[in-house]
């Protein structure tokens, strides 16, 4: 299904689900719950956790589905509810993770990791290696393929920093592949 | 080419794959890729990362079909908090949240939350106690087997194909009349259990017919 044609159908089935429509929102759930239970499982990297934190976002969809303004798409929304009880679960957990980068690289080491980039396991290897932080725009440009002025507005950050965040993630990534070549 | 034009280029440059640049730009973009080796690495580098994410979802199973009828009850709780069929589980589970709330009221003066401490303490030696001198000989069972299955039903490990959804997955469980007892598991297997008198051979070759199920044995 294209964009605009599944960004169509998720605000019709949103309208209903405002007037307790509950085929509309099982329609909804199906449109969207791979994707949201996704980005759930990629952040809390933990199943049981991201599916608890699902429940608890398609409840919140139902319970404030009213009080959608239309600013965004419907699945930038939805993103928005399971990114904060992600984040107020990772908080409790206290499993948010940290890292410091180092984002300069020669032209040889560049030449050296690049025959690995090839390598997509190794890519996806070194994703589950970087930050939570680094991970999720990764995902939101690359998986679910939201512009730079949606993940601005989910994120409540400039667009600027989005773009830089975007190149320090892409950076943490190389220096990963990095050390998984030289076996550090 | 300057630093701080090269940046700005390569900030583009995931906006371009994703075809979100306007023409102009792209076209601009394009010419400055073509005379760059950089800006070329970086470009092809970025493609690299973003086809890594092609055969990623069909390695994470998707939610359970369990989580749309947790949904489901949340919400039947929220619209009909004192519904006749929620009714009689409401009440012990409003009977128990006022007694644990209650239970906090009462723990919250320090006195009583000092002697509940007392209590505890006193729980653990004793318990400490009894687990020491007991004979150590019982048959214990670690937390890592699996849990008990209705013995009388026999049970099936099936694993479900990543991009089935949920509603599939519901219909076909209901057309073969058999449900999940169980999972799933770190691999995305559940435990399928087929109720007495139907054939499980017969339900094993449908499950294996169906196109959104990866892995299909009988459990033993």
């Amino acid at each position: 299904m294209d964009k605009d044609r599944a960004k169509h159908q998720e605000a019709e089935l949103l309208e209903k689900v405002v007037k307790k429509d509950s085929r509309a929102f099982e329609a909804l759930y199906e449109l969207t719950s791979r994707s949201i239970f996704f980005y759930l499982y990629r952040l809390l990297q933990n199943r049981e956790a991201a599916e608890d934190i699902h429940v608890e976002v398609y409840t919140q969809v139902w319970k404030n589905a009213g009080g959608f303004r239309g600013k965004s798409r419907v699945r930038t929304w939805m993103f928005g509810i399971a990114r904060n009880l992600a984040y107020n679960e990772m908080r409790r957990e206290n499993i948010r993770q940290t890292q410091d980068l180092n984002e300069t690289f020669s032209d040889e080491k560049t030449q050296r990791i690049y025959a690995d980039f090839a390598q997509q396991q190794h890519i996806q290897k070194a994703m589950a290696a970087i930050s939570v932080k680094h991970r999720e725009i990764l995902d939101l440009v690359f998986y679910h393929d939201l512009s730079y002025q949606e993940i601005s507005s989910l994120l409540d950050i400039p667009e600027n920093t989005v773009k830089t965040r975007v190149y320090y993630a892409k950076a943490a990534i190389r220096e990963i592949l990095l050390e998984m070549e030289t076996g550090q | 080419m300057m630093t701080g034009d090269i940046n700005h280029y390569k900030e583009l440059l995931p906006e371009y794959i994703n075809g979100r640049l306007d023409a102009e730009t792209a076209a601009h973009l394009e010419k400055q890729i073509r005379a760059d080796d950089d800006l070329k690495k970086e470009l092809e580098e970025l493609r690299l990362l973003k086809k890594s994410y092609d055969g990623l979802p069909g390695t994470i199973q998707g939610p359970s079909p369990a989580a749309f009828s947790r949904i489901m009850q949340n919400i039947e709780a929220l619209e009909n908090p004192g519904r006749k069929g929620l009714e009689r589980h409401s009440s012990f589970w409003d009977g128990f949240r006022s007694w644990i709330d209650a239970f906090r009221d009462w723990a919250a003066v320090p006195g009583h939350a000092w002697t509940f401490a007392g209590v505890q303490m006193a729980v653990i030696v004793v318990m400490a106690v009894v687990l020491l001198f007991s004979p150590a000989d019982h048959a214990f069972q670690t937390l890592s087997t699996d849990p008990p299955l209705p013995p009388s039903m026999a049970h099936i490990n099936v694993v479900f194909d990543g991009t089935a959804m949920e509603k599939e997955i519901r219909e076909l469980l209901t057309g073969l009349n058999v449900s999940i007892v169980d999972g799933p598991g770190r691999t995305g297997l559940y435990v399928i259990a087929v109720p007495d008198g139907q054939s499980v051979d017969q339900v094993i070759v449908q499950l294996k017919n169906s196109e959104i199920i990866t892995f299909v044995q009988k459990k033993i």
